[in-house]
């Protein structure tokens, strides 16, 4: 009996690990192999808060030297160890993840690994080196000690399944929909005016955080911290637990933490002395055959048992979705057709001025002293021949590559040097010509992502007041299939977008575009790889916003449809602004003809 | 603790430490080259080179000890199972999961497992005790104060004599083809270079630089299973110091930090040296993400 | 490595992957070869020292020996040595009509604490065990509150540490790891290299740190004139690259030099010095560990063992019948790891006799350690003469035995003393423990 318990103790700490770092590596698409370091700071924590403080004469004997600790109780010295875990893990993420990621995080991450498992060894007296921090209080419950692994059961099993709530409860949650973002399309986090930097810490910390609780259970129940247990070893198999599991599901990763722990005494008795090695075969093994075969895991994302949570969900928005698409709702204050807005339409004000934009690359000039404005209402296209600096002039505006030279105004306030998710909160955002969309959410949720203003992100507030949170997420997600509604997408809103066809694709986009409430909309080839019975869909929805009063500039190469829509075009060649005016006035111009058409 | 060592900085100590940092240097410059050549060809994250490793040495000490083969045709069959390994991993594994659309992380995780299941089997085949590769004792040199031995020579000549023949292969047909995979695999696909077979000769290149490596390790030291972890862990230290991409300082950034870590003892207890290594490599890459030999990307 | 060790491992390799093979269901299938109520006569050359067995001596008493060793990793040789000590005893214990010893063997991985404290809790909740012996410093101290709390008597014969002293029902047949040796092997070194002044000290964090930082550079400007220590080095375990070390030992240029390196580490170090041309003597606080000295033979031929140690020519009869069947047995000389656990066996034996007598229950450890408290000594396999067994006795507030030690002079891996080497108390002179 009581070795059962201990089995499952030894399991529900590899699940807790393996859910704290799940929301790193599968919701946020982090890898860090640094999981176990901040397990170890956890247990270290706990042990020197609950050793008694040292008596002058009764000392506690150990070969380390470690003179005692603070003498405080087990739970609040939790809570320590907690908050010492994430407050570590957030201070040396702050700047690892705003200036690198993948594979640079990897190594760094191993690095911190390696440094705190050698710290934890070398520095005996503080940690009792090698040896280990002992003998750490037992954990107490009650005023009653908790020695025997049947006792000890109950409490590591309430905060393992505490912990499971709480990562599954995270990664659902609009917090959550932001670090999938992450995870699928930072630039299009920022696009559509987010911070990433922020989430991206925050998370860190509360894995860091969950895997300090683990650590702190682990020292108490084991009455010892040592080096060996928050070893790079440690990291790597909570890594393959995530892995084998299907990242970012829960469910699959209990499920991996079951298998890979129940390894241990299985192989006990089948091969003795040799357990551990060939549970590293074994697992090494797995990992190979899952990512090769199974990148998905066995669980993958969007499956499981929980997923009739999901389903419910999807019902509920189909039955407020009108079925098809072509009867898709009309953008708000449009008026009934382009002609009788074009007749109301009010004097001209520029909203956007671009002023003597300019960047090389290595010497090439890519944008030269391109100088334009955007007006209230209308359609202004960017024209020009393939290379002519259209996507990178868009890119300059809303600073993704840092311009050498040049000015962007915005509502007569300057917005040069800006990050691209302060411009989208100052109401422009843009498109991408490759879709950029977080493809493996449902459409709903890429929309969702861009409704400004969520305060239901801020994990703290979800923790806080889970009822607030679920209203206004309620909210949100209505907005959000309005905006699928505009484009008549409202039928697929809980279809993966990776599920969908290209055109739909772009449609998502775009309303994902107009979610972010944006009053100035680049768009960039909205309607490339388009088929053409949805171009006249995607016309229509442009034109529409041009009715809502909204300021558009697109670039684009069919000329029919920039003749159709535009207002106004710019004309670039080389990166220079060679003339304005309307498109058929540009193609009147045998010159700019030839540039175009390449004559 | 013990972090300042109580040895002082005598002429004499700081001289035989720059022999030991020229030794060490050299063995982490091979290392560097090996790792960058994979790396910044393929961009794959190889960290099944550890075993690739581990496994040119046993299996060069398991032929010249078990079945009693001459020590050098051991190492010579040593070697073509570094390359060979190193070869199948990338056919077998990363090919193929490149072609089913793995991300980088994907191929990361394959490759850690690879780097985990080999050098267990390994100890479950040798155990898990050090083996020696049976060859002589090295003669001792002595220069002034300073010694080294025929072993420490022997690491030097080698590892630059491979590092030249790999920089110099660089101007030729294959090299030069590497070299535009590296810059652009689209853009070179479509003038005819074929990716796959360039990645093939990177994975074989690397191999043969890392198993060579091991070879040097076990003439002096004894090989165990997880031998590997630690080189392979410099190598990338010195590619990611170098600039990712930048093959020709790779060598140079493993050669200083042989360097450092070496001369560090006139400071530094032992215990201290990872963490101290590591920290630093910690804050050079938040400073220099771009590498400490390269200016500010573009 | 030797074809049969390569032939025996891949055998293991593919049996066990039949095993494996063999679904997972056969686990529980796994049967121990149970001890067979063998027929036994009480005329064994154990019989005529312990007595004829029987009712008195515990016979039909089943008792369970946990040992939590390391099978794997770094320090497996010196699992196998203990292992087999222990299984000897405990087979000739059963033959000579005593009770049944059933083993169930622990795996540290060479000093893990989380496998140690998983493999001592399996030991103590599944196996059921009513005794342990343990090995190795850091993973016996993180025992100790689980032993404690579920009152199993345990015998310590290869790792003794400071936090093991005075550990109730932590007991210790090996001594504190080099610190008792350290007066006397000082003033040993002195007496035999009266030229010597400079000393350099390497070692690990692991043991012998208080020997390597405290006693070593407080008693060897006594002992010695002019004495100083010049280098005191820690490294980490399973240093591969001595270097630097070396290069500083160079620099230093010491005339004697004290090491405490433990498995592995030795081999490497040593070669790595001599290599470097360094001749200074060596002296070595690890007495134990031949499997070792193989790695590197001609190095150690260079180098004196000083601490306690066992002497297989010990002619006491108790221990000349344990080096004959141990050497039937396994085909080797047994070293101290073998004897300690070996025994140990027999404390626990003895134990098992007194309870009895008591007419208490020989399978609780709380009576056990009481009547190890009541009377600390025990026949042994170290001292005594040719008519007569050695007594080794454990000091009752300490934990600690009293053995004999000396230093050692290292020839094909093989020990020979050249001086004794006694314990001194605090303060008095380190030459008082000396004599050759």
């Amino acid at each position: 009996m009581e070795y059962y318990a201990d089995i499952a103790i030894q399991i529900m700490f590899l699940m807790m690990l393996a859910l704290s770092l799940n929301l790193l590596v599968g919701y946020t698409g982090e890898t860090s192999m640094a999981q176990a370091a901040f397990y170890g700071i956890g247990a270290y924590t706990v042990g020197l808060l609950t050793m008694p403080v040292a008596v002058a004469g009764l000392e506690i004997a150990t070969s380390s030297g470690v003179a005692g600790g603070a003498g405080w109780p087990f739970w609040p010295a939790v809570l320590i160890s907690i908050l010492v875990s994430a407050a570590v893990a957030s201070a040396i993420s702050i700047p690892a993840l705003s200036r690198v990621r993948g594979e640079f995080l990897i190594l760094m991450t191993l690095a911190f690994q390696l440094v705190t498992t050698q710290l934890m060894g070398s520095l005996t007296s503080i940690t009792g080196g090698t040896f280990g921090l002992t003998p750490i209080p037992p954990m107490t419950l009650f005023g009653q000690s908790l020695i025997k692994p049947s006792q000890v059961v109950i409490v590591v099993g309430i905060a393992t399944v505490l912990t499971f709530v709480f990562c599954y409860r995270l990664g659902e949650s609009p917090f959550g929909r932001v670090l999938k973002g992450i995870r699928e399309q930072e630039t299009a986090v920022r696009a559509v005016g987010k911070g990433t930097v922020l989430p991206k810490v925050i998370v860190f910390g509360v894995a860091a955080g969950v895997a300090g609780l683990a650590g702190a259970l682990n020292a108490s129940y084991y009455q010892v911290a040592a080096p060996q247990s928050f070893n790079l070893d440690v990291s790597i198999l909570a890594i393959a637990v995530v892995i084998l599991g299907g990242v970012a599901n829960p469910v699959g990763t209990v499920v991996a933490a079951i298998l890979l722990g129940l390894l241990n005494p299985v192989l006990d008795a089948l091969v003795g002395a040799e357990a551990s090695a060939w549970r590293g075969v074994i697992y090494g093994l797995a990992l190979v055959l899952v990512m090769r075969y199974r990148p998905q895991g066995l669980i993958p994302e969007h499956q499981g048992p929980l997923r009739f949570l999901r389903r419910r969900r999807r019902r509920n928005a189909a039955e407020s979705a009108a079925p098809a698409r072509s009867e898709r709702d009309r953008v708000p204050g449009a008026a009934p057709t382009a002609t009788d807005a074009a007749a109301s339409r009010p004097a001209p004000e520029v909203v956007l001025s671009v002023e003597g934009m300019s960047k090389s690359f290595g010497g090439i000039k890519a944008v030269s002293d391109a100088t334009f404005d955007l007006t209230r209402g209308q359609i202004t296209a960017l024209v020009g021949p393939n290379g002519a600096g259209k996507t990178t002039l868009f890119n300059l505006i809303t600073n993704a590559i840092t311009p050498d030279q040049g000015a962007v105004t915005l509502n007569g306030t300057s917005i040069t040097g800006l990050s691209i998710s302060e411009i989208a909160r100052r109401g422009m955002a843009r498109s991408f010509q490759d879709g950029r969309l977080f493809e493996r959410l449902s459409a709903l949720d890429n929309v969702a992502m861009a409704i400004p203003d969520q305060r239901a992100e801020n994990p703290f507030i979800l923790t806080v007041r889970p009822l607030y949170v679920q209203k206004r997420e309620r909210a949100v997600r209505q907005s959000a299939l309005e905006c699928l509604q505009l484009v008549g997408m409202h039928a697929d809103a809980e279809t993966l977008v990776a599920d969908l066809s290209y055109g739909d694709q772009k449609l998502v986009a775009i309303a994902r575009l107009i979610a972010t409430g944006a009053d100035v909309l680049l768009l960039d080839e909205p309607t490339s790889g388009v088929d053409p019975s949805a171009v006249e869909h995607v016309i229509d929805v442009i034109s529409d916003l041009r009715a809502a009063g909204k300021t558009i500039c697109l670039v684009e190469h069919s000329v029919h449809m920039v003749e159709r829509l535009a207002d106004r075009a710019v004309f670039l060649d080389q990166g220079r602004v060679l003339a304005m005016g309307s498109m058929k006035e540009l193609m009147a111009r045998q010159d700019l003809k030839e540039i175009y058409f390449g004559a | 603790m013990h972090l300042i060592s109580a040895a002082g900085a005598s002429p004499s100590l700081v001289l035989q430490l720059v022999v030991s940092g020229v030794v060490l240097g050299s063995f982490y410059a091979l290392l560097g080259m090996s790792v960058s050549v994979i790396y910044s060809t393929t961009k794959v994250f190889h960290f099944a080179h550890a075993f690739v490793y581990t496994a040119a040495a046993y299996v060069a000490l398991g032929t010249a000890s078990v079945l009693g083969v001459p020590i050098v045709l051991a190492i010579v069959i040593g070697l073509i199972a570094a390359v060979v390994l190193g070869v199948t991993i990338e056919l077998v594994v990363y090919r193929s999961m490149r072609r089913s659309g793995a991300s980088s992380l994907g191929i990361f995780l394959a490759s850690l497992g690879i780097s985990i299941a080999g050098p267990n089997l390994i100890q479950i085949i040798f155990g898990p005790d050090g083996r020696n590769l049976p060859v002589g004792n090295p003669a001792l040199y002595t220069v002034g104060t300073v010694t080294f031995t025929t072993w420490d020579i022997v690491t030097v000549v080698v590892s630059w004599a491979l590092i030249g023949g790999v920089l110099a292969m660089r101007r030729s047909r294959w090299g030069l083809a590497s070299i535009a995979v590296s810059a652009n695999r689209e853009l070179s696909a479509a003038v005819g270079i074929s990716p796959q077979k360039i990645y093939v000769y990177a994975f074989a290149v690397g191999s043969l630089l890392i198993g060579s490596a091991a070879i040097l390790f076990t003439l002096n030291q004894a090989a165990t299973p997880n031998m590997g972890l630690q080189p392979v862990l410099f190598g990338f230290i010195a590619t990611f110091l170098a600039g990712v991409g930048n093959q020709k300082t790779a060598p140079l950034a493993g050669f200083v930090l042989g360097m450092v870590v070496s001369l560090s003892g006139i400071w530094l207890s032992q215990t201290f040296q990872t963490a101290v290594i590591f920290g630093l490599l910690f804050v050079a890459l938040i400073v220099r993400p771009q590498g400490i030999f390269r200016k500010a990307a573009v | 490595m030797t074809v049969s060790t390569f032939i025996s491992r891949a055998r293991r390799l593919t049996a066990a992957a039949a095993v494996a093979a063999l679904a997972v269901g056969l686990a529980s299938c796994a049967s121990s070869d149970a001890g067979t109520a063998a027929a036994c006569d009480g005329d064994t050359a154990i019989n005529g020292i312990f007595g004829e067995g029987g009712e008195a001596g515990g016979q039909g008493v089943t008792v369970k020996v946990g040992m939590l060793l390391a099978m794997t990793g770094s320090g497996s040789s010196y699992g196998e040595v203990m292992s087999h000590g222990a299984e000897l005893a405990a087979k000739q214990i059963l033959a000579a009509c005593g009770p049944d010893f059933e083993i169930a063997i622990g795996d540290h991985e060479s000093g893990s604490v989380p496998a140690a404290v998983a493999a001592a809790r399996k030991l103590i909740s599944q196996d059921g065990i009513n005794v342990l012996q343990t090995s190795f410093g850091g993973v016996s101290e993180a025992i100790i509150p689980l032993v404690q709390q579920n009152k199993i008597l345990t015998l310590q014969g290869g790792g003794t540490s400071p936090g093991q002293i005075g550990k109730d029902y932590l007991w210790n047949t090996r001594q504190l790891f080099a610190d008792p040796s350290i007066p006397g092997g000082l003033a040993w070194v002195a007496q035999t290299y009266p030229e010597a002044t400079k000393m350099a000290v390497v070692g690990t964090l692991e043991n012998g740190i208080n020997a390597q930082t405290k006693l070593i550079p407080e008693i060897w400007p006594e002992v010695a004139p002019g004495g100083t220590v010049v280098l005191n080095e820690q490294h980490e375990v399973g240093l591969t690259d001595f270097g630097q070390i070396i290069a500083k030992i160079q620099s230093a240029e010491p005339d004697v030099i004290w090491i405490f390196e433990q498995g592995g580490d030795n081999a490497t170090f040593m070669k790595a010095l001599r290599r470097a041309g360094v001749t200074a003597p060596v002296v070595s606080s690890e007495t134990g560990g031949e499997e070792v000295c193989k790695l590197a033979p001609e190095e150690f031929d260079t180098v004196i063992a000083l601490g306690e140690n066992y002497d297989v020519a010990n002619p006491n009869p108790f221990n000349e019948q344990f080096v004959t069947e141990y050497k039937d047995a396994y085909g080797k000389n047994p070293d101290i790891f073998a004897a300690n656990y070996y025994e140990e066996m027999f404390v626990f034996w003895e134990l098992v006799n007194r309870v009895i007598a008591d007419g208490g229950d020989p399978t609780s450890g709380e009576q056990l350690q009481a009547a190890l408290a009541a009377d600390p000594t025990f026949q042994s396999v170290y001292g005594g003469s040719a008519d007569e067994v050695g007594t080794m006795s454990i000091d009752e507030e300490t934990h600690l035995p009293v053995k004999p030690m000396g230093a050692y002079t290292i020839k094909d891996c093989q020990l020979t003393q050249v001086a004794t080497i006694t314990e001194v108390d605090e303060g008095a002179d380190p030459f008082s423990g000396v004599s050759k």
